[in-house]
């Protein structure tokens, strides 16, 4: 195991080695937003626990589109679904695991419904799964407003604010964070990983080839929808409200492809840098222009498919010829 | 009241025919898929509402000048970001992709112009009743409007030059090249056709129910399920399946719930593309 971690981060033959530099380099930041978390003031707790929260969305995502190639524009349905199955299960019935147990456990039964939609969405190729996505999502909403009140809180939403407990919730998403950045590292060298890629290439080819491609997506689906349920749920701790205009906004899934795409989609981490970068933006014109911050994502993803459609990192790979070999 | 139900199904589904026809019609022609449709078709919506309310114009003289101005709008989108897509072999995939960017961009500017309250516009024409039917005048007028383009379409492709030469197009860009046909102006002609009838079933939009930007994912929606059950840029098939979609909507609101109905054209669309991919009608590329 020693020589492995020191092959992966010295070794200039190992063609992953940036990356995982990069990502020791993430390692610390993540750990220094543990440590430091007690001396952050309020505002500044939100602001990180966001920016958390978009590279975690982006990256699960980044699982589906990025790595298996099915673009999904409902994405969101999976976050909203997630602060659904924290606030029912906290808020309306009064759920008897504790709750950092159920942020984590809870979000399985979205994974659920994922398999159930995605049996046979995953049928479905190219721009269909990504309309079926964005109906699924619209939907979704439909549905939970309709569900009754006293389970699902209707156009109110669900406030919870006895577990209103945002310093706690925060280290919650930090480990979502490195959970899901492990998960991906993992995937990016792994057998999965590389049948998930063959099937972004020509799903054909790849069936041919001895990959089961039913199964393959199904389980990169189920894993970026757990991720972003996760998220949601965590989101729910941290807020201790939910309320289906927030939770399922097309906005949020914008927010995401952007991170992927702007990044670079298939890439550990691309998601991470887009998103980061991103949020930062937003954050900056969100208190400025309130309004035209949507229109500048819609500008930063036709911009990136146009010029720059491998994103940042196929950037870096094409322009610096030094980093090319390796990183590849 | 079921009378009642089918004849309001029927009616709407009219519009969501010639709404769903640019959609196809594009995706046929040069595999590009415009995501954006829904938030174009809302866009243009409020367009006609600005025009008629604000300069007192008469709706369907707003249609009248929103008929050129989606075309030169398409054309313009159409050099502006399709033309550099459409040799990738991507094409679909990343289309996909910048058509969301699109409609976040369309769909912010139209929140920020118009802000998110429902608006709606005086309705122009008396309501008629026959046979104890209900039947306003616009919707009539509406879908009059809306079938009678959309049939039009189906002989323009049949009969013109310029129809000919799209569903060539719409065939295989590079024997069209070889007859001597330029697919990029095609093509251009073929985004600002789809975006002229986007622009009069934007108008028959303001003038048959409020409007909201979120609509446009509404539309959007509904127009992906039309367009997969009439086949890629079929007039006729389209039409039809606008109409099936329509009476769909309004008679799920009669047994289940009004609240769902929106829920129908994405259980519509998931059943056709279970139970019969290929759609009900020919696409454009093999007629």
């Amino acid at each position: 195991m020693k020589t492995a971690v020191s092959d992966l981060l010295l070794d200039r033959r190992n063609p992953t080695r940036i990356l995982n530099v990069a990502l020791v380099a993430a390692g610390v930041i993540g750990i220094g937003l543990v440590a430091f978390q007690p001396a952050l003031p309020g505002a500044s707790l939100v602001f990180w626990f966001n920016l958390m929260k978009a590279i975690v969305l982006a990256q699960s995502l980044n699982l589906i589109t990025g790595f298996t190639g099915y673009v999904d524009f409902g994405h969101v349905v999976f976050y909203g679904l997630g602060t659904y199955v924290a606030g029912i299960a906290i808020g309306m019935l009064g759920v008897a695991l504790p709750v950092p147990l159920w942020v984590f456990v809870g979000p399985l039964l979205v994974t659920l419904i994922a398999v159930l939609v995605g049996m046979p969405a995953l049928r479905l190729r190219g721009a269909y799964f990504a309309i079926a996505m964005l109906s699924f999502n619209a939907a979704t909403r439909l549905v939970i407003l309709n569900l009754p009140r006293d389970f699902a809180g209707g156009a109110f939403g669900i406030p919870t604010p006895r577990i209103y407990d945002p310093r706690t919730a925060y280290y919650g998403m930090v480990a979502l964070l490195v959970v899901i950045t492990l998960f991906t590292i993992w995937l990016g060298n792994s057998r999965f990983g590389v049948g998930l890629k063959a099937i972004r290439d020509d799903e054909g080819a790849a069936g041919v080839m001895g990959i089961r491609t039913t199964r393959y997506k199904l389980a990169a689906f189920a894993a970026s929808a757990y991720f972003a349920a996760t998220a949601g749920s965590v989101d729910y701790w941290f807020v201790a409200f939910t309320s289906n205009e927030l939770v399922f906004n097309n906005v949020v899934t914008v927010e995401m492809v952007a991170g992927v795409f702007l990044g670079g989609a298939g890439t550990v981490v691309g998601p991470v840098l887009g998103a980061g970068i991103l949020y930062l933006v937003r954050d900056f014109l969100w208190v400025r222009f309130p309004y035209l911050y949507l229109p500048m994502f819609g500008v930063v993803i036709a911009a990136v498919v146009l010029w720059v459609p491998r994103g940042i990192v196929g950037f870096v790979e094409d322009h610096v010829p030094a980093l090319r070999a390796k990183i590849r | 009241m079921e009378a009642q139900i089918i004849v309001s199904g029927l009616l709407i589904g009219g519009v969501y025919g010639i709404a769903a026809l640019g959609l196809g019609l594009v995706w046929g022609v040069m595999s590009v898929v415009n995501v954006a449709h829904g938030d174009l078709l809302i866009f243009l919506a409020y367009m006609t509402w600005a025009m008629a309310v604000t300069q007192s114009l008469p709706p369907f003289v707003a249609l009248l000048f929103l008929l050129p101005g989606g075309f030169l709008m398409g054309v313009f989108l159409y050099h502006l970001l399709v033309r550099h897509l459409i040799r990738r072999s991507d094409v679909e995939l990343m289309s996909l992709v910048l058509f969301f960017g699109l409609s976040a961009i369309v769909y912010g500017l139209a929140a920020y112009q118009w802000g998110s309250d429902f608006r709606s516009m005086p309705i122009p024409l008396p309501t008629l009743r026959i046979l104890g039917v209900v039947v306003p005048g616009t919707r009539l007028a509406a879908f009059i409007i809306g079938a009678g383009l959309v049939l039009g379409l189906r002989w323009f492709f049949r009969k013109t030059y310029w129809g000919k030469a799209i569903r060539a197009v719409a065939q295989s860009r590079d024997s069209a090249r070889a007859l001597g046909i330029d697919p990029d102006r095609v093509s251009a002609v073929a985004f600002g056709i789809a975006l002229a009838y986007a622009g009069v079933a934007g108008a028959l939009i303001a003038m048959t129910s409020p409007l909201s930007p979120s609509l446009g994912v509404a539309y959007a929606g509904r127009s992906f399920a039309v367009v997969v059950l009439g086949g890629l840029g079929n007039p006729v098939g389209t039409l039809v399946a606008g109409i099936v979609l329509g009476l769909s909507e309004s008679l799920s609101s009669l047994w289940i719930t009004f609240g769902l109905s929106p829920a129908v054209a994405f259980v519509l669309l998931i059943a056709v593309l279970i139970v019969r991919p290929q759609g009900l009608f020919k696409p454009i590329r093999s007629q």
